[in-house]
């Protein structure tokens, strides 16, 4: 072997590397007789033990701490996710039962209870007038044309409630801003992300 | 024509390994998969200056390195369950901190001409003998002569020399051949020493 081959092979010698005894044996046998690659091997392991005498520096004893308290904000945050998507999706299960349920609610068959309610003679009581100005010729009229009434009511505010909520926005305007519209009630799913929050 | 050390004359130590009894970390990682915190806050008590080091050799500057070891500490947590071999977490830690590092220092260009003052001034009793206050003034010089090697090269002296780490387990780590591990730390030394040479003739030391 000559110099070159066996210099390369020096710091894997000094580390142990070399499983192949008779290639060992080889660049043993070289440097009995090369002074040069008898220095630079001595180098070698010199470098090796100074730095293996290195003092490791010391991080932040806070460090640690830091690490744990990252863990737990992210672990947390994660969770939050899934709960907030388990959230939406109940949200949007309810509003879909309460469209549907909402209908049956005031369901055509429904009116057979008003029917039997006893009938007040016209005379003694003064009904109000309903939406369109046409008078109600009974009590039982009365509670059913109400009851149609509201029925339409409720139907105008489903199909306008989008609108009517984004109208309600624009009127709040800013967070800083002062507006009346401020002060209208919020819908239950806020509450229960504000209280979620409140309790981390 | 240089001869590269190939796989098959490297030493095993692998197999040598496996008829030793399994690292505590091995333990501790399978406690910390089935939800035990208490383990992991041991690995990073027993793992945090290690990373730190190494880091800090590579970054040389102090709160960066903290802040880098904390990163890499965090995303070994979260990737726990890519880790298979629970035995081999050390060197799985140290490539999350090298690719970390090599992300890092790819986006941020963060690596300076300039060597930070990063090494803590040791104070010296001035009744220590002169055996050890020497030894102390070697260690100052060798960790000032580590941090003007080139990127690699201090990284490769911190994983072999002080780390201790095989040459495979390096080349893993690194993503580099055996051959270029085995080379870069040859040069790396004999580097390491040219330097060390003019820091010793300038405290006017011979080396």
């Amino acid at each position: 072997m000559n110099c070159a081959e066996v210099r390369t092979l020096l710091s894997a010698l000094a580390d142990g590397e070399i499983a192949d005894d008779r290639l060992r044996e080889k660049v043993q046998s070289h440097m009995d007789n090369c002074e040069a690659c008898r220095q630079e091997y001595a180098l070698q392991l010199d470098i090796k033990s100074k730095l293996s005498e290195l003092e490791p520096e010391e991080a932040s004893v806070f460090l640690a701490t830091r690490v744990t308290a990252e863990i737990k904000q992210l672990r947390r945050r994660r969770s939050a996710w899934r709960w907030s998507y388990a959230y939406a999706g109940a949200a949007a299960v309810i509003a879909l039962v309460v469209m549907l349920g909402g209908g049956l609610l005031v369901h055509p068959s429904a009116q057979g209870v008003y029917k039997s309610l006893p009938d007040v003679a016209p005379a003694t009581v003064a009904l109000p007038r309903s939406s369109n100005g046409d008078g109600y010729g009974s009590f039982t009229e009365l509670v059913v044309g109400r009851h149609e009434e509201a029925r339409e009511l409720l139907k105008v505010r489903e199909e306008w409630a989008p609108e009517f909520e984004q109208i309600v926005q624009r009127l709040g305007g800013e967070e800083d801003d002062e507006s009346l519209y401020k002060e209208l009630p919020k819908e239950n799913t806020e509450d229960e992300e504000e209280l979620a929050a409140e309790e981390e | 024509m240089a001869l590269v050390l190939s796989a098959e004359l490297m030493a095993d130590r692998d197999a040598a390994s496996a008829a030793t009894p399994l690292p505590i970390e091995a333990e501790l990682v399978a406690r910390t998969k089935r939800g035990d915190d208490a383990a992991f806050a041991e690995l990073v008590e027993l793992f945090q200056n290690r990373i730190f080091n190494f880091v800090l050799a590579r970054v040389r500057h102090r709160q960066l390195a903290e802040d880098v070891t904390q990163e890499v500490l965090v995303k070994a947590y979260f990737s726990l369950n890519k880790l298979r071999e629970p035995a081999k977490f050390k060197s799985w830690l140290f490539s999350i901190a090298h690719n970390h590092l090599r992300d890092l220092l790819r986006k941020r260009k963060l690596e300076t001409t300039d060597v930070e003052e990063c090494h803590t001034e040791h104070y010296v009793d001035p009744d220590t003998p002169e055996k050890e206050l020497k030894r102390q003034q070697t260690r100052e010089a060798v960790w000032n002569a580590l941090v003007q090697l080139k990127p690699e090269q201090r990284e490769i002296l911190v994983l072999c020399d002080i780390e201790g780490l095989s040459y495979r387990e390096i080349a893993d780590i690194m993503r580099v051949p055996l051959g270029t591990v085995q080379s870069r730390i040859f040069y790396a030394r004999r580097k390491l020493r040219v330097i060390l040479s003019g820091e010793f003739s300038y405290m006017g030391e011979e080396l």
